[in-house]
Parts: structure tokens; sequence; C-alpha cells
């Protein structure tokens, strides 16, 4: 039999999240290399465990355009770090430290080799400074070209943008480094590990990074969801509770069971009001029996007050305003994008794509702002739908998703409020 | 009065049929008795402390009994 393809491999993890596994022994030295030459490698193994988990969460989105999920992972882990390094300004701490090593090497000597590495150094200094100005969208693109290897339809599908932005987002960049040369040899031949090299990840550190995400993978932050046969799953609540994607964390004992609850008796009232739930029945005080069911990977949200997200993308909105008119938002369920806004336009036939906040806005880049598009696509061709109509037994279509119709987003929120 | 709130929905993998799904708790929502949160929101911004934040998730978890 042969060997199934990173895209088998995806699939199957859609039933049984241990599959994806396997992924992790296929691309995490590679992985790994690629952290260690933006961040060094002490850190880039710590993350390790975090690209793949986000790349396992956001895998309903995965698209098999080339052989290989590699692509697909670089663009996972950029995103990441971009979230990661962002508050301590650390990210290609691997190319500083290589400036500083070869500072001292070359401290005091006279001959022309050591000149010509000092001279070497000047570049790989300056070259560090203007890296670290480009936007993160820019570097992203730019270091994945150079120092990863990526095509361009390779970077398409990393970043999930249409091959034309790639191509005007590299030449943009190679204006902006404007040194004379080729900009992207320069780039090139300054990657970390041809000036030092970087070890391959260890052993141990391969091995603790897998059982962090096997442990993820098949127990969630808050809760466990156990097969129980007859298309039924127990759903157990842990006391455990988490914020800011986990950066804060405790137990509170007492919270499992308050929350499943109260998740019971708002199921029962959902029934009782004729909207069919996947809750069956309470088993104890902490679990829950439901209906198996494949997750579409959106956030439904109504807002009846204007707080949190939507003031960042309408600055114009005074804080608890009241909207007579529920407004109704979709975000995509997408870690490692920024869980951006989306906005389904039927007449059109597109699906756009809005940077829901500003912390996301931030972690994209300076120039970034809540509310900006971030691209469009047919909809006959978004991933997301695309694979639920493949699901087989998912109902096909977005009419059966109860969206159509809505005037979700920016555009439709802003009508609101000009009506208030 | 609830400021806001999220759900999330799935398909039933044998009937096929669209469900209201995951969890419905504190962490779905904000969730306001006057000024007073009294869901995750707390935890998030750090404005309680932790047995406030339990105190809120059961006060919220009994009054979900008068639904049924």
């Amino acid at each position: 039999m042969n060997e199934p393809s990173d895209a088998d491999l995806i699939r199957e993890s859609l039933d049984d999240p241990a599959r994806f596994g396997e992924i992790f022994d296929r691309h995490a030295q590679a992985i790994y290399r690629f952290l260690g030459r933006r961040v060094g490698p002490d850190d880039g193994g710590d993350v390790l465990s975090d690209v793949f988990l986000a790349a396992f969460e956001s895998r309903q989105r995965y698209a098999a355009k080339v052989p290989t999920a590699l692509p697909w992972l670089y663009g996972i882990a950029s995103n990441l770090l971009g979230k990661h390094f962002r508050k301590r300004a650390s990210e290609l701490r691997a190319l500083e430290r290589v400036v500083g090593l070869t500072q001292v090497d070359g401290a005091g000597a006279a001959d022309d080799a050591v000149a010509a590495s000092v001279d070497a150094q000047v570049h790989v200094r300056s070259l560090a400074a203007s890296l670290k100005e480009l936007p993160v969208a820019e570097r992203d693109v730019l270091l994945l070209h150079a120092w990863e290897g990526l095509t361009y339809h390779e970077l398409a599908v990393a970043l999930d943008i249409p091959i034309g932005t790639v191509r005007s987002r590299l030449n943009r960049t190679r204006r902006k480094l404007r040194a004379g040369v080729d900009e992207i040899d320069r780039v090139r031949a300054a990657r970390p590990d041809r000036l030092s090299p970087i070890a391959e990840a260890a052993p141990a550190v391969l091995h603790r990074e897998k059982e962090k995400l096997m442990h993820l993978l098949t127990e969630g932050k808050t809760k466990i969801v156990e097969d129980a046969g007859n298309g039924e799953v127990l759903i157990r609540s842990k006391d455990d509770i988490t914020a800011s994607d986990g950066a804060k964390h405790d137990v509170l004992v007492g919270k499992a069971a308050a929350s499943t609850r109260t998740t019971g008796n708002i199921f029962r009232l959902l029934e009782r009001s004729g909207i069919p739930t996947h809750f069956v029945d309470r088993v104890d005080d902490v679990t829950f029996r439901a209906r198996n069911v494949q997750m579409i990977p959106l956030e439904l949200v109504a807002r009846r007050y204007a707080t949190g997200g939507i003031m960042d993308r309408l600055p114009q909105l005074r804080d608890g305003t009241v909207f007579e008119e529920l407004v109704f938002e979709m975000f995509e369920k997408d870690d490692a994008n920024h869980d951006p806004l989306l906005q389904f336009d039927f007449e059109a036939g597109v699906l756009r794509r809005y940077v829901p906040n500003a912390r996301a806005a931030e972690a994209l880049g300076a120039d970034v702002d809540a509310g900006d598009l971030l691209g469009e696509e047919p909809i006959a061709e978004e991933p997301v739908l695309r694979r639920l109509a493949g699901a087989g037994r998912a109902p096909s279509g977005p009419h059966r998703l109860g969206i159509r119709g809505h005037r979700v987003g920016v555009e439709g929120a802003r009508r609101r409020v000009r009506r208030l | 009065m609830y400021v806001d709130f999220k759900i999330e929905c799935g398909f039933d993998r044998e009937t096929g049929d669209l469900l209201v799904a995951d969890v419905i708790d504190s962490d779905s929502g904000r969730l306001r008795f006057g000024e007073v949160d009294m869901s995750k929101q707390s935890y998030r911004d750090g404005t309680a402390s932790l047995p406030e934040i339990k105190k809120k998730f059961d006060e919220v978890a009994a009054l979900t009994d008068d639904f049924v």
C-alpha cells in the first residue's frame, strides 16, 4: 500500500485527531529549522508544538494545492511568530546573534579575509536592521522566499493570498531594501544557518513537543470529547479556565459543574423553542451526552450593545451604543490567521475577510487597521465551504448554513449604525 | 442583559442535520446584571478574584434552572 499523502492524513485527522501526529513526525524537523532561523533554536523549540496545534485547529481549511503540507505549515508558523514574539520584539534574534558573533571574530584583525568578513558583517547588520523595519507581512513573504526557498506558487499557498499579491509584495519589499545589488540574493546569503549552523532538533525536544501536541489534540483546553458510539459523544468539562490564547490559565474548582448546568439548561430551552441542538442528556455534574457533529469552523456572534472588537472596527461608535436590531457577525475559527471577520456577499458571489480587531491588526503589521479588508475569493472556491460540501453527510451549499440574506460584517454594522 | 454572545454549530455526522453545538455557558458572551459583569469577561479583564468569578458562574447556572 502506498504511503498516505499529507492531504490524506489531514483529511483522516478530521475524524481521528491522533492521525495528525504523523504530520508532526514528517515536518517537525523542517519547522524547527525554520523557527531556529527566525528566533533562534532555543525559543523555536518551545513553540514547535504550538505551530502544529494551530495547524490542527485550522485543518478544515487545508487545501491540497501542492503535494506537501510544508508550505501551509510555514505560513502558520510565520503567523504564530508574529503573535508570540511581537511583544518581546525578538524576532530575527537568530540573525542578530550571528551578527554579534562575527563582530567578536573580526575585532582588531587586519588581513584581507577578515576585512572581507567585516565587510560582510556590516552588510548583515544593516540587513538585520532593514528587515526589522519591514511590516510583518512583507518580512514573512521575503524570508519564506529567500530562506525557505518557497516558490511564488508555494508562497501563495503558505500565506493564503493570490499569487499576484505575492509578486507585488515581494517587489515592494525589494524596493524598500534598495541596496543596488540583487536584494533577494543578499537576504538569501544572510540566512542565519549559512553564517553559523543551526543544529537539528534534539530527539528529546521533538519527543517533548510531540507529547505536548498529542495531549492537546486528544484533550481540549476546557473540555474533553469522547466518542460514545451510536453517533453520540460524551462532553466532559474541565475546571481549567484560560484567556488570551492560553497565556492566562487557572483552575477554578466547580467551574466545570457550573458550565455543564448552564449549557444543559440553555440547550433544553433552545430545543423546547424548536431550535435543534446536539444536546441529548446530562450524564453527571460535569458531563453531558451529545450528538457527534462535524463542527463548522465559524463563531456566530450576536451583538445588542457595542463593545469589544466591534469598537476597534467602528471607532465612531460610542461604547455601549444600543443596536435596535441585533448585529450579526461571523468569524472564522482560524487561530493562525487571527480569526477573521467574514462577509458573504451572495450578489457578487464573493466571501470577504476582514481584520477582526485591534489585537489582530497589531499582529498583522504597522500599516494594518481593524476592519481592513484582508482579501476576497469566489464563494464557490472558498475552502471552508468546499470542505463542508465535500463532507458527504453534510448538506452542501451556503444556503444550508442559514447564512443567505444575512448582511454581516463591517458594512452591515455601519448601515445599522447610520440608522440609529 | 446579554451585551453579546456567540454560538457554534455543526452537522450531525449521521443525519447531516444542522445543530447548535459546543457549549453555551458563562464563556459564551458578556452577561451583565446592571453594570456588573457576570461572565468570563471579568476573568479576561482581571476585574474579579477567582472566588468571585466562581460565585458569578454558580449564580448564573442556578438562574438557568428556571428555563426548564
